[in-house]
Parts: C-alpha cells; structure tokens; sequence
C-alpha cells in the first residue's frame, strides 16, 4: 500500500494532460492497484476468483478486471481495516431503492482532494473565486455519512470563497442573495458552481429575468452529476450552454463527468472540443453488448478507471452510462488523453419474471 | 370511495356469464385481436407481442379445442377474477384468454406497472371489443389496475367464482386476506423455477448433429426468455458418471450458440454481469466457476437445497447425480419443469409416484419448455375453470 501510494505521490507532481500514450504507465499502475485490493478486501478477492481472473503481467488494460457498479450498493467494499475509514460517501440514490457506500480512509480521502484540486485548476486557473452554490445550505449530519450532492458541493467548495447559495431552505431562489453576490463579485471573474439538474431548474427554467437583469459575463459554470434527469425534455449539452449564453450571457460552462465511486479523478469537458477527457489519474474504455472493447465513434457502455481508490475496491468500474470515445492525445487545446461523450443511461429493462408463454 | 382507486381500462360493471367452453364468440374475439395485432408493425418488434399474436390466431386455439371437444357439457363457472403479476406486461391476456375460453366472465386485474406492451395490447382490445358483434363480450370482461388495496381485493373476490393469483409468495398471501365466498375457489400461480437432467452417457454416445440439436434446445429453453420464465432452467443435473471432457463440450457450445443468437440489450447484459458478481459474493457453496465470455457462467453448486439460488441471461449451476432418486434431495415445491435428455419417461413416472415432495408439474424433452398448450403448473386451465352440467 505504502509503494503504491508513493508511485501516486509522484504522479501528483507532473503535468495532469501531459502523458501521450500513457497506457503503459497507466497498465501497471492498476496492475499494482488491483493486486493490492485482491490482497486486501476478501469480497473483491472473491468477485475475482469467481470471474476466474489470473493476474498475468502482460500489457493489455481492457484485460484488467472490472466491477459493476451495483455491487457498491448491496455490499460493503473495503480494502482497508475498518477502524481507518473516515468518511463515507453515499450516492444520492434518487434513482434508485438503495444507495451506494464508499468507505474512505485518511490517505484516500486526501488523494481524492489533491486530485480534484489539481483537475478543477487546470480550468479555474490557481486563485480561489466567489463562489455562487446553485442549491440550499445542506446542514452535515452528525455521523460521517455524506451523500454525493453534499459532498460535490464541499468538495468542490475550497475552489471558491466567499461562499453564496442561490437557494433558501425551500429551494426556492433567493433574488436578494443574487442581487448582493453580483454587486460584490460580478464585475471579475466569479465561479458558478451546481448539478445539472438543479442549475436547468433553477437557473434556466425559473430564473425570472425580467426583473433581475444582470450581466453574468464574468461567471464560469461548472456543473455536473449528470443528464438522467433532463433526458425525458431533451436538452443537449449545445441547447444548455445556448440558453445560459442567451439568458445571462455566461460563456464559460463547463461540464464534468464523476462517480461518486472515483470521486477525484473527474473529467472535466475540454473547452475547444466539448468533450470529455481523461486525466493522468483516469481512463477510460467503451464496451458492446459482449463486453468487447469498441473502437472510436462507435457507442457502449462507458467503464471508467482511477488511480485513487485505495481504500476500497472502486478503481475499475462499469458504469450504466452509454458513451463513445471521439479520439485521442489530438485535441488542439493540447491536452493528451482520451476524448469522450456520454449520451445517458442505459435505457432499464423491463423486468418480465415469470411470463409463462408456453 | 372504492370506484376512485380503480382505474377502469375497459368496462366497469360486469355481469354473469356461463358459456359453452370454447364457445364461437370467445374464440372470433380472440382471434380477431390476433388480426388486429398483425396490423401493427410494433409487434414485430417485441418478440413477446409476436408470440402472443400466433398464440390467439384461430388456428391455433381451434387446434387446442380438439381435445376438449368430446367431454362431456361444459360450461364457465361464472366470473373469475385474475390477479395478474405486477412484472410481467402480457401475462393477463393468457389468464384472461383462459378464462374466457372456458366460457366466464372475467374481471382482469392488469399490472399496476406501465409498460408498452401493455398498452398496445389494451388500446387492441378496446378496439375489438367496442365492435357491435362483441357487445356481449363487453358486458361481461372489464379489465382494471389498481394500486395495492385489501378493501378492492375484496370487492372483487365477492363478485367472483373463481379467482386466480399469480405472483410471489407475498402477493399471494396478501391476495388470501380477502376471503373467498363459500362455494368459490382459487387457483395460484407462485414463483417457480425449472431445470434439466442430462445422461451424460447418452449423450457420448450421439454424434455432433444431434449433440448440436441437445445444446440448441436447452439454448432454446433457457435463453428464449433470458431465465426468466418460471419453465427456464437454472440448474442441470448431470446423470451417471461425471465426465468433465463432455460437460465442457456442452457449455462451451452453448457458449457459441449464445455468441451467434441471443438477443442481449445492453441493460440485460449488465444485469448479467451484475448479477454473477454478487452471487460471487453472497452465495456460499459455488465452485469451479467458469465464464465462457460472458456468454455463459457455470458453477457447481455444492449445496443439497437449491431453492435460493437463480441464474440470469445465461448464467447456470450444476450438479452431479448418480441415479434419478438423488433429485429427490433438491426438489421442493418450487420446482416446476423438468427438462431431460437421454432417460426413458417411465423411469420418471416411477420417480413422480414414489418422489416425497409435490413439485414437478412438467417432464418434458429438452427443447421443448416453451411449447404452448393450456396445461399450466398442472392445471388444465379449461377444464379448472369450467365444470361440467351432469344432464341426464
């Protein structure tokens, strides 16, 4: 575990766009993460024999094993002793009846901030911005369970000051919170921070302009946590930045793609193609229906992969997501690595039990 | 108070009927929403609704007829009232279908779930029963969905003759709340499960064709409806001396069959793959596991009792078996179908007789679990809810 974390330590100082090519180094940094977890977590141990996996040093990513994502919601997934965990994270289960739990320990859960820090940067630039929150004030339990939308909100909360939530208790928005942030704030650059959902709700759908003008051109958006939501009403990506362009003249948005499971290792959307793109901490493979590995343009399910988690068994997963990888190490902004979108959901099955057509 | 939680599809009072089994006017209505199915080209699409077209053909229930066409005079108990499954969108147009054809009025409770399929098929029959000709049709069948609720249980097990239950132990007992009138019955429909026995001798013995033909048919049997169906298998007991040569054989070559055939969406995929994964984890007493691409898992199962453990899209336990006796240890209840390869079907007569337990409703030849016929979980479903008149 030791050796492992000092190879990410070294990661931490190097450029985070910079590594052409980067599968090999990438191979063997999850050939090591994927032992340490059969060593460490029996459940993981088990899921692997069951699949028949035999650790073979040999070259090929889409080789490695991978999870489902489900199984972090029925099972408790832990690679490291119990006592060391500190938070845990729950997915916001709106969806679905249960929730996912990852257990974090110290080192995991500082990995996890370094890494964002260092990926929101590279977009934000290093100074710390006023932050207008498009959602209420969550009040933190007691316990350290910290659901996804919380932890966004703090997580992505030390990359602005000056906090202002655009929302009362009720969810309704506060126009005076408004009024006084941009008096403040809005005549730099400011940071906007939300989930999708929330943001078309309240910033596009509700938000009453006439009587509360204001020109958000300093603001950047980033926003993320998906589409699921805004699928049934279809507005694309184009569609979300156009209104916001027309509606607050805001041209900066930028959306991010994250699990709660690889919390850190985000990929953020490149602002010369709009694409999603992989980080030295993360990458990322498209399969079909037969679990093969798709080529580029060509759409599956999207399996994502971290360098962070150490202390519980989420580096390698497949997600219920659909995307295709667009291309590679080529985008004109100069960033290297994997250039992807994600079109949504995988559309849910009918659940037939027993028909009994006979 | 009650009528503002049930939402009437079509028809809302009902009245008594007791017809002719198999009467003209069942089966033209029935066919006729076969006709108008052909029409829509979504049908063609879900390989569910296609079936069910071929099923309600005329032809196809005529031919069902002949074997009922020499009993004695029979007509419809009266109404029955069908709880049909809330996950399964085109189980109540068979139970519906029965009901009718025996001769009853039905009032037909629809899943509370929306589905597609469903509503193609509802919209279908609407259409039909609105015609003139099938008035009497329309006064007698009214299909409904409601929520969860005892009082509307109730309410409907008071009008009905007969009522039939499908769903899992808990629907079932819930449904029971609701007492039944004095000289009323009920047929249930719980959760059930199937699997296959091979003579691992017999099966050495045949050449590739006919081994092919084997592997199809349980590829058939158990893919046909993504293990689903309460007829697919999950487990198969290997008769006679274990041979691992032959037995990887077969699930290799069903792997292959899978590759070229099935018809996985993404999501099926994933709840494959989901589903193997948390067996690994939950499940104790799995060995030599064995995954053919994700095509095909395997594993032995080591316990005695295999009521708790179910396969998915193409995931399957074993067993291993020295004499047809040994099933006895596995078998409960819940056993529906036994499909088989390479055993005599006396041998299973004396087995059934002599068997400590009342599952098994079916022993049928592997490749042949989704054959129609109206014999469901033992029941001849006419002659269950139909009686006959003793005229003298």
């Amino acid at each position: 575990m030791k050796k492992y974390n000092q190879k990410l330590n070294h990661l931490f100082k190097r450029d985070l766009y910079s590594m052409k090519n980067k599968e090999r180094f990438f191979f063997k940094a999850m050939f090591d993460l994927t032992k340490l977890h059969y060593l460490n977590c029996k459940s993981y141990k088990k899921i692997l024999d069951g699949l028949a996996y035999k650790f073979k040093n040999k070259f090929y990513l889409s080789e490695l094993p991978y999870l489902p994502i489900r199984v972090f919601k029925n099972n408790k997934l832990l690679s490291v002793a119990k006592k060391n965990i500190i938070k845990i994270l729950r997915s916001s289960g709106t969806t679905g009846i249960s929730t996912s739990k990852i257990y974090l320990d110290r080192i995991n859960s500082y990995n996890q901030i370094k890494t964002l820090n260092k990926i929101v940067k590279s977009t934000l630039g290093n100074d710390r911005l006023p932050m207008l929150i498009i959602d209420k004030k969550f009040s933190l339990n007691n316990d350290n369970e910290i659901n996804a939308r919380i932890a966004a909100i703090n997580g992505f909360g030390i990359f602005g000051k000056n906090h202002t939530y655009l929302l009362n208790d009720k969810e309704e928005i506060n126009y005076k919170e408004f009024k006084t942030f941009i008096k403040k704030y809005g005549s730099s650059k400011f940071l906007i921070f939300g989930f999708t959902g929330v943001v078309y709700e309240n910033l596009i759908r509700k938000f009453d302009i006439k009587k509360n003008h204001y020109n958000l051109s300093n603001g950047i958006i980033l926003h993320g946590g998906g589409w699921k939501k805004l699928e049934q009403i279809k507005i694309s990506n184009d569609k979300f930045k156009s209104i916001l362009f027309k509606k607050f003249n805001i041209k900066n948005v930028v959306n991010y793609y994250g699990l709660i499971e690889q919390t850190g290792s985000i990929f953020l959307e490149c602002s010369k193609c709009s694409r999603f793109v992989t980080s030295e901490f993360s990458n990322i493979i498209i399969r079909d229906k037969n679990l093969e590995v798709c080529k580029n343009n060509e759409s599956g399910m999207i399996q994502t992969m971290s360098l962070l988690p150490t202390s519980y068994p989420g580096h390698n997963i497949l997600t219920e997501d659909i995307g295709e990888i667009k291309d590679q190490d080529n985008c004109p902004c100069g960033k290297k690595g994997k250039y992807f979108l994600v079109h949504g959901r995988i559309k849910e099955a009918e659940v037939r039990g027993c028909s009994n057509v006979r | 108070m009650l009528d503002k939680k049930i939402n009437y599809l079509i028809g809302r009072k009902i009245s008594h009927s007791q017809n002719l089994i198999f009467n003209d006017l069942a089966i033209n209505f029935l066919s006729d929403v076969s006709n108008e199915l052909r029409k829509n080209k979504i049908v063609l699409q879900s390989p569910d609704l296609f079936f069910l077209m071929i099923w309600s053909m005329k032809k196809n229930l005529i031919s069902h007829y002949e074997k009922y066409k020499k009993s004695a005079f029979r007509i419809g108990q009266g109404i029955v009232f069908h709880i049909c499954p809330s996950n399964v969108p085109l189980n109540f147009f068979y139970s519906f279908s029965f009901g009718l054809l025996a001769g009853n009025s039905n009032i037909v409770k629809l899943p509370s779930k929306s589905y597609v399929e469903t509503n193609i098929l509802i919209n279908v029959i609407k259409k039909i029963i609105n015609q003139k000709k099938y008035i009497k049709i329309k006064k007698t069948n009214i299909f409904v969905k409601y929520e969860k609720n005892k009082s509307i249980n109730d309410f409907f097990t008071n009008k009905c003759d007969v009522r039939i239950i499908w769903g899992g132990d808990k629907t079932i007992n819930e449904v029971r709340e609701s007492s039944l009138n004095v000289k009323s019955y009920e047929l249930t429909f719980p959760d059930r499960y199937s699997l296959a026995i091979i003579n691992i001798k017999k099966l050495k013995e045949i050449n590739t064709n006919e081994f092919k033909k084997i592997v199809k048919g349980f590829f058939y049997d158990s893919f046909t409806m993504k293990q689903q169906a309460c007829n697919s298998p999950h487990f198969v007991f290997w008769l006679g001396k274990k041979d691992p040569k032959i037995i990887e054989k077969f699930w290799s070559t069903l792997a292959e069959i899978a590759k070229k055939q099935s018809n996985f969406s993404l999501i099926d995929l994933v709840d494959k793959y989901n589903h193997i994964c948390n067996q690994f984890l939950t499940i104790e007493n799995l060995e030599n596991f064995k995954n053919y691409n994700n095509f095909v898992y395997v594993a032995d199962y080591k316990k005695n009792y295999i009521d708790d453990i179910r396969g998915l899209n193409g995931i399957f336990y074993q067993k291993y078996i020295n004499n047809l006796t040994s099933l006895n240890k596995s078998i409960t209840t819940k056993c529906q179908t036994i499909t088989y390869f390479g055993i005599h079907k006396e041998n299973f007569k004396k087995f059934i007789i002599n068997k400590k337990t009342a599952g098994i409703d079916r022993v049928i030849p592997i490749g042949k679990s989704m054959d129609t016929n109206f014999i469901w979980d033992g029941f001849d479903m006419i002659k269950s809810l139909s009686k006959i008149v003793d005229i003298q």
